[in-house]
């Protein structure tokens, strides 16, 4: 059943009857939209595994009052640091269950009760490491330079080495894969390996990454290993299911389907277990894609619906675009050109918004498939450049051959 | 399948390393159990509905929002497009889908802000902000953004946007309590339109003068205000301000005790905004129709009524009716003789309005504690209390009389 409220859409019809003709609203064919969710009936039509992954539901709000009863509990009894650390841990909590509003209230109150000390720095970290959660990149720069000030003032240096990490991240889903890596590096040689195993271990993954995205798969193997390794020793979850993730994605990449498969089942096992929502959400997006190149497309598209679900909850922006992205892959290729013309367009939308240059890149090699498909040639050589010109931003090599390569052809031809 | 308890465990394995057990036992009586609400007297057909209504997640609105947004950007020119997204912003902020409605205003915004030509759009925009931060209790941003917002009206001498903006500065200092500087914007809001014909416009300042009323006691200024207002909007058929109104008619019923009479406006109001997703004005009224509940005995459906504000408050992040929803659990619990539970609830109430400003509210949470304090003959702790409530009341009296 669809969850939209009785007279939602009357209202939309009406807002929008002052800017476009009744014509035209009729194009807009939202019966398309309540079906979104209800379209794929997967009882007994998936595995079992695969349909419990796909029922699991959360109750947000009770979590919210037990919080809220700790911290008054925590205020009263506790002495201000003692009271201010434990802030900021129920608050990094929040951000692994993916309770993002809450989490930025309880950082925000530690921010502003502190002035020019660790506590204020690590609370203005943490703000800004949710701001890249939501694509709110100029924000996010500026909580982070800010700590890392104040983090100097104290000679913190696993702090520095927090936010140099933390800018690598920004810089990576910007697509902005040099610089990304260069501030990876630098926070791996800064930081103590020793004492601070988990950030060492986060750096590492983050630095496979980028060599998964740059195609140097011996390299990225190594990194997520390494970084696998360290968590294990330490017993830190969420990181574990971060790294499986991870894992998965450089299968995926491989086209090694049934590997890529299996992280992401464990990633999302783990995920299950602790309750790890984000990394739940974009999980079950890879999952969506690697079903996808599977061409089990119901199996893609139930994986994808429940992830937009999980991403809407949590603000994760840059997934919904995702989402829209495979949502439109998916209608191509199940001939519901109109429906995919709608997904990609709205998923390049998005993705210009959030700067994001390889998720653009991806985009608009499909519009250009979609639009070949259609015989829209124009079209297809328009996005064809475009996609050519958001990997040669990004230096995707492989890619780049790929792209000039089919344009060379097409020229020839 | 649910992984709620996942949380939990997690948060009590955290407790651990901060309290001994025999504290943590003491002082933490774990509430998940008398979270969820368990009735067994008998309801109303309506109320039946109300309870179990279906709250959207709001994925869906945003599906349907993203691709007619993607259509009409490609059809629409730049201005016209500009509009239908501040449009769909504003109806999102009703929906109670902060977020997007954040994002719909901040593509303005980014796309305008250096933009001379479009600089009407851009005070728009920043005025939409300045709503959405208000209905999440960030006093600081929405002010500064009301005051981006009033530069550029003044600057283009336009009095209607001016005059919008006391309406946002009053409404924010309303909020927080702050009755003689919300009363202050007001008067100049008005003082401006009557230079400018509005007619919506002086409805909202009718209405938001008889919320000023309301909680200053002076019902009949009151119920004058927030009939003209609804009669406005009635004509004009903006449901959004119908249901709220119907909101503020009940709480100024309940303030004077007719309960009937109360309870029958929450009612319009929960059920125009249930059916159209008026999420924000859902979480209120179902608070108020538990106060009532409770106050009548009802407990086990007050309870029901609460969780039910809880589950919508906690989704469109409104942490003043957080607040609300422990005060009103604090009521209920008293009223079941759980004088440390109803405690708990208060001082959590207490502390939110003190982390968000609204003096107003944070003084009843204190009247309460002051009451339970009574009751469990914990005297020296009412005193300061007393003392701090006595303050905040006398400024309210100070400026009635002025």
């Amino acid at each position: 059943m669809s969850s939209l409220p009785n007279f939602f859409i009357e209202e939309i019809n009406t807002l929008l009857s002052d800017y476009i003709s009744q014509n035209e609203i009729s194009r807009y064919r939202f019966d398309k939209v309540t079906t979104w969710a209800t379209n794929i009936d997967f009882k007994g039509k998936f595995s079992l595994f695969d349909e419990e992954q796909l029922n699991v539901e959360f109750t947000p709000a009770d979590d919210r009052v037990e919080i809220d009863k700790i911290i008054t509990l925590a205020e009263k009894n506790f002495p201000e640091d003692k009271f201010y650390d434990f802030l900021l841990k129920i608050g990094q909590l929040c951000i692994s269950h993916g309770k993002m509003n809450l989490s930025e209230e309880i950082f925000l109150k530690v921010a502003r009760e502190n002035e020019n000390n660790l506590f204020k720095a690590e609370s203005l970290f943490f703000i800004a490491r949710l701001g890249t959660k939501s694509a709110h990149w100029e924000n996010s720069e500026r909580n982070i330079v800010d700590a890392r000030n104040l983090f100097r003032t104290l000679g913190e240096k696993t702090g520095i080495t927090k936010c140099e990490n933390l800018l690598g991240t920004i810089c990576a889903n910007q697509g902005k894969l040099d610089e990304a890596e260069k501030h990876f590096e630098n926070s791996h040689k800064l930081v103590d390996r020793t004492t601070e195993v988990e950030l060492t271990a986060q750096i590492e993954m983050n630095l496979g990454i980028i060599n998964n995205i740059k195609g140097s798969f011996n390299k990225a193997e190594q990194y997520f290993q390494s970084s696998l390794s360290r968590l294990s020793e330490v017993g830190s979850l969420n990181r574990i299911a971060e790294v499986r993730h991870n894992l998965g994605m450089m299968f995926l990449e491989q086209s090694k389907f049934e590997n890529a498969l299996k992280e992401f089942d464990e990633s999302i096992k783990v995920s299950i277990e602790a309750g790890l929502q984000p990394m739940m959400g974009i999980s079950y997006l890879c999952k969506a894609t690697a079903y996808f190149r599977m061409n089990e497309y119901d199996l893609a598209d139930a994986f994808a619906t429940k992830s937009y679900d999980i991403c809407y909850g949590l603000s994760d922006k840059q997934s919904l675009a995702e989402v829209y992205k495979i949502k439109g892959m998916i209608a191509r290729l199940r001939k519901n050109f109109n429906d995919s013309e709608n997904y990609l367009q709205s998923s390049l939308r998005l993705n210009e918004k959030f700067r994001d240059d390889l998720n653009l890149a991806e985009t608009s090699f499909e519009l250009a498939k979609l639009y070949g498909t259609l015989n829209k040639k124009t079209e297809e050589d328009n996005y064809l450049n475009q996609a050519l010109q958001y990997y040669r931003k990004i230096e995707a090599v492989g890619k780049i051959k790929e792209l000039q390569k089919l344009l060379d052809n097409r020229i020839n031809f | 399948m649910s992984i709620t308890n996942i949380l939990s465990a997690e948060l009590n394995q955290l407790l651990k390393e901060y309290f001994d057990s025999t504290t943590l036992n003491n002082l933490y009586d774990s509430v998940r159990d008398k979270i969820a609400p368990n009735f067994s007297e008998t309801l109303s057909e309506s109320d039946r509905k109300q309870i179990s209504a279906n709250i959207p997640n709001g994925a869906e609105q945003r599906i349907l929002l993203d691709l007619i947004t993607t259509s009409a950007k490609k059809q629409l020119s730049e201005i016209k497009y500009f509009n239908l997204l501040l449009k769909f912003s504003e109806l999102m902020i009703y929906n109670g889908e902060l977020n997007f409605a954040r994002e719909l205003a901040e593509e303005v915004l980014d796309s305008t802000k250096f933009d001379e030509a479009n600089c009407k759009l851009t005070a728009e925009a920043y005025l939409i902000s300045a709503k959405i931060d208000w209905s999440q209790a960030y006093w600081k941003e929405s002010t500064q953004n009301t005051d981006m917002a009033y530069e550029i009206f003044n600057e283009l001498n336009d009095k209607s946007g001016c005059a919008k903006c006391e309406n946002m500065f009053g409404t924010i200092f309303g909020e927080q309590g702050k009755i003689k500087q919300a009363s202050h914007h007001f008067e100049r809001g008005l003082a401006l339109l009557k230079e400018t014909r509005n007619s919506e416009l002086e409805a909202a300042f009718e209405v938001n003068l008889g919320i000023l009323y309301t909680m200053i006691d002076e019902n009949e200024k009151a119920l004058n205000y927030l009939m003209s207002g609804l009669e406005k909007f009635e004509a004009k058929q903006d449901m959004r301000r119908v249901a709220r109104i119907n909101h503020n008619i009940g709480m100024l019923h309940l303030r004077t005790c007719k309960f009937e009479e109360a309870i029958a406006a929450f009612d319009i109001c929960l059920n125009v905004s249930l059916d159209f997703g008026y999420l924000s004005n859902c979480a209120i009224a179902y608070l108020g129709k538990a106060w009532i509940k409770n106050h009548l005995g009802a407990t086990e459906i007050a309870d029901a009524f609460t969780h039910k504000a809880m589950e919508i408050a906690y989704k469109i992040n409104d942490k003043l009716s957080i607040a609300e929803v422990y005060r009103i659990k604090g009521l209920i619990n008293q009223n079941m003789n759980d004088f440390n539970l109803s405690e708990e609830f208060f001082e959590s109430c207490v502390r939110l309005n003190r982390d968000f400003d609204n003096t107003f509210n944070e003084s009843e949470g204190n009247l309460h504690l002051i009451e339970i304090y009574k009751n469990k003959n914990l005297l020296d702790r009412t005193l300061p209390l007393v003392k701090k409530s006595a303050d905040y009341y006398n400024q309210i009296r100070r400026m009635t009389a002025g």
